[in-house]
């Protein structure tokens, strides 16, 4: 009730005084830092507008797009599939070769790609997600999805994925995005935003599943990973949540995001102590 | 009309100067220099709480893809220009959906985690969004932009392109509307 008290004192000043009061705090308001965070991090990789860099040049340094390349893996592995523990594993030792030693990224890279395996180049289906596999504990292979779901084609759809970004890198592959698309793009997201608001994971996961099929190469992708880290800690499955946020973290140390996925992981964290 | 855009806009900001990087840089420049401005005036112009963060990024993609077309200068005049249309979209939206004062921020989950002090601040602003509700579109925008954002009104005149003697006939007639609303609301408590 304390709040309630706070409010009544405001109400109590005389109708001038509550006049200047509001226009004052009104004049001192402002955005707060993490949506001017957010608003550079998207509207700068939107004005950038074309090419499979795009989303990643925001983050500025160099190794950036190494690093990038660890996390889109650990992405699609860990949730474009439902895999367990193995392929997260997988993900974060990529994600650990990206950040301890970005040079040797693309060798790695081209060993994973040459792994690809035709079945799994697809894209993957909105239906191929749902809220019950999301929750699955990674930690428990042989239990969850994993059983039904092989795990060699998961590694080798991550691999293709892998690939794409290498040959991207190293200039073969340019994937354009028509300043349209854009719009769709964040349009998806907001579907998924604004599901998340409403505590509608499996909806979310669903808007960014499509986003996923549609926008492999998407400008906005990056965006898109931190609200699957979202949609899967509310969907139930903190663990795989809390991973995909580390993998996340360690592979955008200066990402404008990370405020937003530690802020999810401590929500998840404290989520966990509740009986 | 004598042309205010530069009182407006100020001394050539980090916008201006980085006019000829790339696009990037330029938006980024942009929201750096213009975010706090245009979050306030949406805040302000009756777009919810839940919805100034998406629409500020509509301002700034908008922004960013005319950027070729936006005189060097005169940022914030653009800026103006998308925020009354993004923020008017929203409501209309809202509105058609009758989700309006459902939405308002009265008690929202977020608010009752923020410390007291932030808690007393929101509601305040609530308040105040409650009590520029009585105000027609026109009036708001004036007042909006004379007592809050504290511009002459040359300055407001030149933003909306609208006679300075228009501006002030409005201003006046929004304060006489805000000073009633403000004592009603007060005297109901909410």
């Amino acid at each position: 009730m304390t709040a309630m008290l706070g409010f009544d004192s405001f109400l109590d000043k005389e109708p001038e005084e509550l006049e200047q009061f509001l226009l004052e705090v009104a004049r001192q308001d402002s955005a707060p830092a993490e949506a001017r965070e957010r608003a550079l991090h998207n509207v700068a990789s939107a004005a950038l507008g074309v090419g499979v860099l795009s989303g990643l040049a925001a983050y500025g340094s160099p190794t950036s797009l190494v690093k990038a390349t660890g996390w889109l893996v650990a992405k699609w592995l860990a949730a474009g599939f439902g895999a367990g523990l193995l392929t997260i594993t997988a993900a974060q030792a990529v994600g650990r070769l990206a950040t301890h030693h970005p040079s040797s990224q693309p060798v790695a890279l081209s060993v994973v790609e040459s792994k690809t395996a035709p079945q799994a180049l697809a894209p993957r289906r909105p239906s191929t997600i749902s809220p019950e596999r999301d929750s699955t504990d990674p930690t428990q292979p042989g239990q969850d999805s994993a059983a039904s779901t092989p795990v060699a084609p998961a590694v080798a759809t991550g691999a293709r994925s892998l690939g794409n970004l290498a040959a991207s890198s190293r200039g073969q592959t340019t994937v354009t995005t028509e300043p349209s698309s854009l719009t769709r793009e964040l349009s998806l997201l907001e579907q998924a935003r604004a599901a998340l608001s409403q505590h509608a994971a499996a909806q979310a996961l669903l808007a960014l599943d499509e986003y996923q099929a549609r926008f492999p190469s998407g400008s906005l992708r990056v965006e898109a990973a931190a609200l699957r880290i979202e949609a899967v800690g509310q969907a139930g499955n903190r663990v795989l949540a809390r991973q995909l946020a580390e993998s996340f973290l360690s592979s955008f140390p200066s990402s404008p995001l990370t405020a937003r996925i530690r802020a999810t992981v401590d929500a998840i964290g404290s989520d966990a102590q509740k009986p | 009309m004598a042309d205010f855009s530069l009182v407006l806009d100020g001394p050539p900001a980090e916008s201006a100067r980085l006019a000829s990087e790339k696009p990037d840089v330029q938006a980024r420049a942009l929201i750096n220099d213009h975010f706090d401005f245009v979050w306030r005036l949406l805040c302000r112009l009756g777009v919810p709480e839940g919805d100034v963060d998406d629409a500020a990024q509509q301002v700034f993609i908008v922004a960013t893809r005319r950027l070729p077309d936006i005189v060097s200068g005169r940022e914030r005049t653009f800026l103006y220009g998308t925020a009354l249309r993004v923020a008017a979209t929203i409501r209309r939206n809202l509105r058609r959906r009758e989700r309006f004062v459902q939405s308002m921020p009265v008690e929202t989950e977020a608010s009752v985690r923020t410390p007291h002090d932030e808690l007393e601040r929101r509601r305040a602003l609530s308040f105040l969004d409650r009590v520029l509700l009585a105000l027609d579109d026109e009036q708001r925008v004036v007042f909006v932009l004379c007592e809050i954002e504290e511009l002459s009104a040359p300055e407001v005149a030149s933003l909306v392109g609208i006679p300075i003697g228009t501006v002030a006939s409005r201003l006046r007639r929004a304060r006489l509307t805000f000073a009633a609303e403000l004592k009603r609301l007060k005297a109901r408590g909410t």
